[in-house]
């Protein structure tokens, strides 16, 4: 139970240790308050972005520096403060608390733990906004970061110190990949950020458990504002997330920090701009929404070996609306970012999911750090489903099909199908070859077109069952062999022998044949 | 604003104070530009003193440093 | 009587066959029986050797036949085995996945629950603190509220005389 002589005694040490305040610090007077803004009389000293402290601990953020005022905004206390109250300067800007054992937790955007467990003690802080490291500092990008995705790691591979950016409308999946590719961290030695920016606390609940339950929280951390949080904290928390980031890169280490989304993100700085009296641009966003984003984004980058080699992928989420992403927002994004996937609600409803649009999402440095097996092998099939696409679009009028066009339009859907992925189901660079190789061969003529999905899963449980050691034969790295295809492929048939049946295999191969 | 366009301090006290002290107190608001010194006594500042010259303020209340106390523990 | 007779019947054969004739019919029916041989019997010999080797033939045949049958029988057991053991393989296969799939899932509820409870005990460590630091709070705010009244009232004139000459010192020196 609750030990009382312990009580006495902290209270005693805390008295003991309370620090001499400092009476000389530059001190205003709140002229005006309301929608957490506060206007301050006085206050010369003060710089931009600087943090200040409100009589009864509230913090603010100086945003406006006027000519006889200083506009800020509240991080807390929106309701406690009033006129007249004193506002010190801090001196410092906003910081950010960092450390290892942040891991697994979830914090607000200032580093309070939000989740319920144990006081974080580590004293370390990053300033929230930093600048992004120089040109000379950044290395190639060149490992890759596998998202276990086949659609996104064979088509649109993301590399490490990458910005790719997922965009789409509402109900498409977009957190579903982020997520995803959180969980296909584990043994990867990267470590996972999810910045969660005016989310719902409910569906950010939900993302908690996933992660959890499986296990991913030991390498993700949090940082949480959802969407009752005061503005500034929703502003403040892609920030946050990317210092907490920049501690882990600046150690050597891999990061790869999520930003869930920052449509919302734009919107909280649009509202804190207007509350400020700044003018309001297209679509009512201030002057410096781009700024805001590319500022974030830049931060992202792959360190030189000699700065430690470390990393952070960031992949920015942003909504669209009615698939529009000429939208303002979006176009900023899309412009700052190395790259993106783009989901459709068409065919997220048709049953494609990942509803990855594969003609409109590009990767434009992943390529070098895809790797070399994979890299191989997925050559022909972005040209492959392009192809198929426009057949089947120009096939939808009906006419007569020889055997040819059909067989080209099976292998197509065929291959969207192999595609297709169930959620928090992630596959290794290995099951990706083997699907790969398979779904590109002959051998999909044998399979049923509706099986394929099961026929996939089968085949990978069958040979983990089986075929232990085909999977130690493969090297990530290189060309597959032609000697291991055929393995690959002779494996795929007796699978399909004993799955398929031959009855069924056999007319089908004699026609194929 | 420039500090010649300052012209009094504002200082607020607990208690009257002896001439001595009025006298350092006025001492110290020249130094920093005020030319004139108005007296407030208002006892919810406990102790000690408040100057506000302009905009800066000098808070070396009783009450702030209490606050302080009480938002440390 | 008897004797007359016969003697009477040898003349008149006598008279009536003469032993030329018998003689050249005898040469004409080797003659047309050598003939004949040659003319009839030889290809009718050959139809039966033909027949017959036909017959050999086909009983040939039939025995081939019999063994083929035997070995087909033989190898469609080897087929019907292997098809056995290859069903048991499957089998075996399906059981193997069937495993490692129920392993997985046993072990992943298994982390769960720990999970589950680890972070139970958390919490409570957690709400334990949090109560301690909660009555800690109430007692400072207490104290510090007192230790305010109590100022109030004992602060004397030569104390707020100490308390301002510090503060002025302390901003003179900047």
């Amino acid at each position: 139970m609750v030990n009382v002589k312990e009580i006495g005694k902290d209270l005693i040490k805390k008295i003991n240790d309370v620090r001499p305040p400092a009476d000389d610090r530059a001190c205003g007077k709140i002229i005006s308050s309301g929608d957490g803004i506060i206007h301050i009389s006085g206050l010369h000293g003060v710089k931009y972005n600087e943090l200040l402290e409100i009589r009864g601990g509230y913090r603010a953020l100086a945003l406006n520096l006027e000519h006889d005022s200083v506009g800020a905004v509240l991080f807390s206390g929106e309701d406690k403060v009033g006129c007249g109250d004193f506002v010190y300067s801090t001196g410092e800007t906003a910081h950010m608390r960092v450390g290892e054992e942040l891991l697994g937790r979830i914090v607000d955007p200032l580093g309070q733990p939000l989740d319920g467990l144990a006081e974080l003690t580590s004293t370390e802080t990053r300033p929230v906004e930093f600048p992004a490291p120089a040109i000379m500092d950044r290395g190639k990008v060149n490992t890759p970061l596998q998202t276990g995705i086949l659609a996104i790691d064979s088509m649109i591979p993301i590399g490490r110190g990458q910005r790719e950016l997922i965009i789409g409308d509402r109900q498409t999946g977009k957190t579903a990949i982020a997520v995803d590719t959180i969980l296909n961290q584990k043994d990867e030695n990267v470590i996972c950020i999810y910045v969660s920016i005016g989310q719902k606390a409910s569906s950010l609940a939900k993302i908690v458990n996933t992660l959890r339950t499986a296990g991913a929280l030991e390498y993700t951390s949090i940082v949480c504002s959802t969407a009752d949080d005061p503005v500034p904290m929703q502003y403040l928390a892609p920030y946050s997330g990317c210092a907490l980031a920049e501690y882990f890169m600046y150690r050597g280490k891999d990061v790869l920090i999520v930003y869930d989304d920052l449509s919302k993100h734009a919107v909280a700085y649009r509202t804190m701009s207007l509350l400020l009296n700044r003018p309001a641009g297209r679509e009512a966003y201030p002057g410096d929404v781009f700024y805001l984003h590319s500022r974030l984004l830049e931060r992202a980058a792959k360190l030189s070996e000699e700065k430690g080699g470390g990393s952070i992928t960031a992949i920015p989420i942003v909504e669209t609306l009615a698939g529009d992403i000429s939208a303002y927002i979006p176009t900023n994004v899309i412009s700052i970012t190395d790259g993106q996937i783009y989901l459709e609600s068409e065919l997220f409803n048709s049953g494609v999911r990942p509803a990855v649009n594969v003609g409109l999402s590009v990767s434009r440095v992943g390529g070098s750090a895809q790797r070399a097996s994979i890299r191989n092998i997925s050559g022909q099939l972005r040209v492959n489903l392009a192809q198929y696409r426009e057949l089947a679009i120009f096939m939808q009028f009906g006419s007569d099909l020889d055997a040819e066009t059909q067989k080209m339009l099976s292998r197509g859907a065929k291959m969207t199908d192999t595609l297709k992925q169930r959620q928090y189901l992630n596959y290794s660079v290995r099951d990706m070859l083997v699907l790969l190789t398979v779904s590109q061969s002959d051998l999909v003529d044998k399979i049923p077109e509706k099986k394929i999905v099961a026929f996939n899963e089968g085949l990978l449980d069958y040979i983990r069952a089986n075929h232990a050691s085909l999977y130690g034969e493969i090297d990530i790295d290189k060309k597959l062999s032609e000697e291991l295809k055929n393995k690959i492929l002779s494996v795929a048939e007796e699978y399909i022998n004993c799955s398929v049946g031959i009855e069924q295999s056999a007319p089908a191969a004699a026609s194929g044949a | 604003m420039k500090k010649a366009d300052i012209v009094s301090a504002a200082v607020t006290l607990a208690m009257d104070v002896d001439a001595e002290t009025r006298q350092k107190i006025e001492a110290f608001c020249k130094v920093r530009g005020a030319a004139r010194v108005v007296y407030t006594i208002d006892k919810s500042i406990l102790g000690g003193i408040v100057i506000q010259i302009g905009d800066d303020i000098y808070d070396g209340s009783l009450l702030s440093k209490i606050d302080t106390v009480r938002q440390s523990i | 009587m008897i004797k007359f007779f016969g003697n009477q019947m040898l003349a008149a054969i006598g008279d009536l066959v003469e032993w030329e004739s018998i003689v050249m019919h005898l040469i004409a029916l080797v003659i047309l029986t050598v003939g004949l041989y040659f003319l009839l019997f030889k290809p009718v010999k050959r139809m039966i050797k033909e027949r017959q080797d036909k017959i050999r033939k086909i009983e040939k045949e039939n025995v081939d036949l019999n063994e083929e049958v035997k070995k087909m029988k033989e190898s469609s057991e080897i087929v019907l085995a292997d098809a056995r053991k290859e069903a048991a393989v499957i089998h075996e296969n399906a059981i193997k996945v069937a495993n490692q799939k129920a392993d997985e899932i046993v072990q992943g509820a298994r982390r769960q629950a720990k999970g589950m409870i680890d972070r139970t005990e958390q919490e409570l460590e957690e709400e334990r603190r949090k109560l301690g630091s909660d009555i800690e709070k109430q007692i400072a705010e207490v104290s510090v509220a007192v230790a305010q009244k109590v100022i109030a009232r004992d602060i004397t004139p030569e104390d707020n005389k100490k308390l301002i000459e510090e503060s002025l010192s302390e901003w003179s020196k900047n």
